[in-house]
């Protein structure tokens, strides 16, 4: 092969031998061309004219009001927020009213939807009639009505806990009382843990953890409440239906696959095929498997709500039962992100308009990046 | 204004300097002297033109040869058609002085530079009559020097087997 030297030199030789050029015109770098560069000081002026104007148009149709402009209602300013909040109204008066009332967590599924959770403090549900309490409306009486949602889609996952001042030396018997109404509906005790008085010997305090057939959770909260003189409550619902719907698809077509290598396998000839066949097929097994496990788990969930109710006689205290007792890190990582999204929502909902200048003024100074980029490459 | 105006001549000091060059690259890649010049020409305007937009110091001249070899492209798509039964070339009327060995060799080097495809002949020349490094004409070509480097020796390849079968029927 030719060294680097050898093709330098003959290349020298073809290039030398080229026809001479003509000079090069005087005319080129005319005094005309020397002047400043019209042509690209133009389209810088353009630039920026068409970058302002987009960023003005965008400023405008941010700051009017959704209502005007359809489309922005919908993907920008209003619709998102709009139908946010129609749905935090109501969790929100779910959450504090749920020690009380049919409308607690009845409000309901949409309080679920939304995680939402709240603690009543005892001032506000000190009420002597807890009935009383459960009419009180917790929100403004303008606000809207909570959505109807389709009940037997919605898959919810309620917890509660409701912590009950009771007589003195009627503990005992409150629990009777409650563990009637909770297994009356169709639920079961699933946690007992007492506390005896160190004076009597009777039971000072009382935490009972029920399980409850989802339909009936907020009327055994509201019943319940009765019993005695309600200190906190706490509720709270996860919506776990797109979890559930996505489960459900997944195992839908894991199936399919199966029946798949069924078929295959009824087919095989060789031992070879056979073993790959069965591999796969095991894959697809397990996989099934577990999706079963998780869709049974989250249908469990989803059909008893859990209730922990805490008992006290005057002057006794007990530690507030953890909400889920049965938590995993599965269930704090879902928890963890859903908060997370949660505080990114109302970021960008608090910061409202000034979002969706600097979101337009962003995308336009992009596109406006770009298309200086493809003219300057053009030049080359 | 002074200091643009000392900069303009020494851009176009620059370009002048580099005429002869860049003809010359371009006629190595275009076989045809009135393409070549209006190529270099053509590449020359451009640069003046967006003057104001010009790398600073020697990475000019790679940015340079990017505009000579982008128009001469340009200048070869367009022209193929006609050039193609001008495909001799035009080796220059060869002075007195010259061996005619020489002539025929440049003749028989210059066809094959040409029989070569684009991306092969454009490497080539950069870089053996331009004399910019494999970063510079990755630079100029928009091509990661690997490819540069792949496409060098390939093109020393072909050029290898080419200049020995045309010794060889000599």
């Amino acid at each position: 092969m030719l060294t680097e030297d050898d093709l330098r030199e003959l290349i020298d030789s073809a290039a030398a031998h080229a026809p001479a050029p003509s000079p090069l015109s005087d005319d080129l770098f005319n005094a005309e061309a020397r002047q400043p560069s019209n042509t690209r000081h133009r389209r810088g002026r353009q630039l920026t004219f068409a970058a302002a104007l987009l960023v003005v148009v965008g400023a405008v149709a941010a700051v009017i009001p959704g209502d005007q402009i359809p489309f922005l209602e919908q993907h920008f300013i209003g619709g998102g927020g709009s139908q946010k909040s129609e749905t935090v109204a109501p969790a929100m008066a779910a959450a504090t009213a749920t020690g009380t009332g049919t409308a607690g967590v009845a409000a309901g599924g949409t309080a679920a939807r939304t995680g939402a959770s709240a603690t009543a403090t005892p001032s506000a549900l000190a009420a002597p009639d807890a009935q009383n309490v459960a009419r009180t409306p917790s929100r403004p009486a303008a606000a809207p009505a909570p959505p109807i949602l389709p009940a037997d889609s919605a898959r919810i996952v309620k917890n509660g806990s409701l912590e009950l001042r009771v007589g003195k030396g009627t503990v005992s018997e409150s629990v009777n009382r409650f563990t009637a109404l909770a297994t009356g509906f169709g639920g079961y005790v699933s946690e007992t843990h007492t506390t005896a008085s160190a004076e009597s010997g009777s039971q000072a305090s009382a935490t009972v953890t029920v399980r409850v057939p989802s339909t009936s959770f907020e009327q055994l909260l509201s019943d319940t409440s009765k019993l005695g003189e309600v200190r906190s409550t706490t509720t709270s619902g996860r919506d776990v239906t797109a979890q559930f719907t996505d489960i459900e698809a997944q195992l839908t077509a894991l199936s399919a696959t199966r029946d798949q290598f069924l078929l295959v396998l009824t087919q095989a000839r060789n031992i070879g095929d056979i073993l790959a066949v069965q591999d796969r097929l095991k894959e697809v097994q397990v996989q099934i498997d577990q999706l079963e496990g998780q869709k049974r788990l989250l249908t469990d969930q989803s059909s008893f709500g859990t209730l922990s109710v805490t008992l006290l006689e005057p002057g006794a205290t007990a530690a507030v039962t953890p909400l889920d007792k049965n938590r995993d890190l599965g269930d704090a990582w879902r928890e963890a992100r859903r908060n997370f999204s949660d505080a990114l929502g109302n970021v960008v909902s608090a910061s409202g308009t000034l979002a969706v200048v600097f979101l337009f003024g962003a995308m336009i100074l992009s596109a406006a990046w770009m298309i200086y980029r493809r003219l300057r490459r053009q030049i080359i | 204004v002074g200091v643009r105006d000392r900069q303009e001549d020494e851009l176009v000091a620059r370009l002048v300097g580099e005429h002869d060059r860049a003809y010359r690259a371009a006629w190595l890649v275009l076989r045809d002297k009135h393409l070549a010049e209006e190529a270099v020409q053509e590449a020359f305007l451009r640069v003046w033109r967006f003057r104001g937009s010009l790398p600073a110091g020697d990475a000019i001249r790679p940015w340079l040869y990017r505009v000579v070899v982008n128009t001469a492209i340009s200048s070869l798509r367009h022209e193929r058609p006609r050039r193609a039964h001008e495909a001799t070339g035009d080796i220059d009327a060869i002075g007195v002085d010259d061996p005619l060995d020489a002539l025929e060799q440049a003749s028989i080097v210059a066809a094959a530079l040409a029989d070569l495809p684009e991306h092969l002949r454009i490497p080539i020349v950069l870089r053996y009559w331009v004399g910019l490094s494999e970063r510079e004409i990755a630079t100029a070509i928009s091509r990661r020097p690997g490819t540069v480097k792949s496409r060098l020796h390939e093109a020393r390849t072909r050029l290898s087997n080419d200049l020995r079968l045309a010794q060889e029927e000599a």
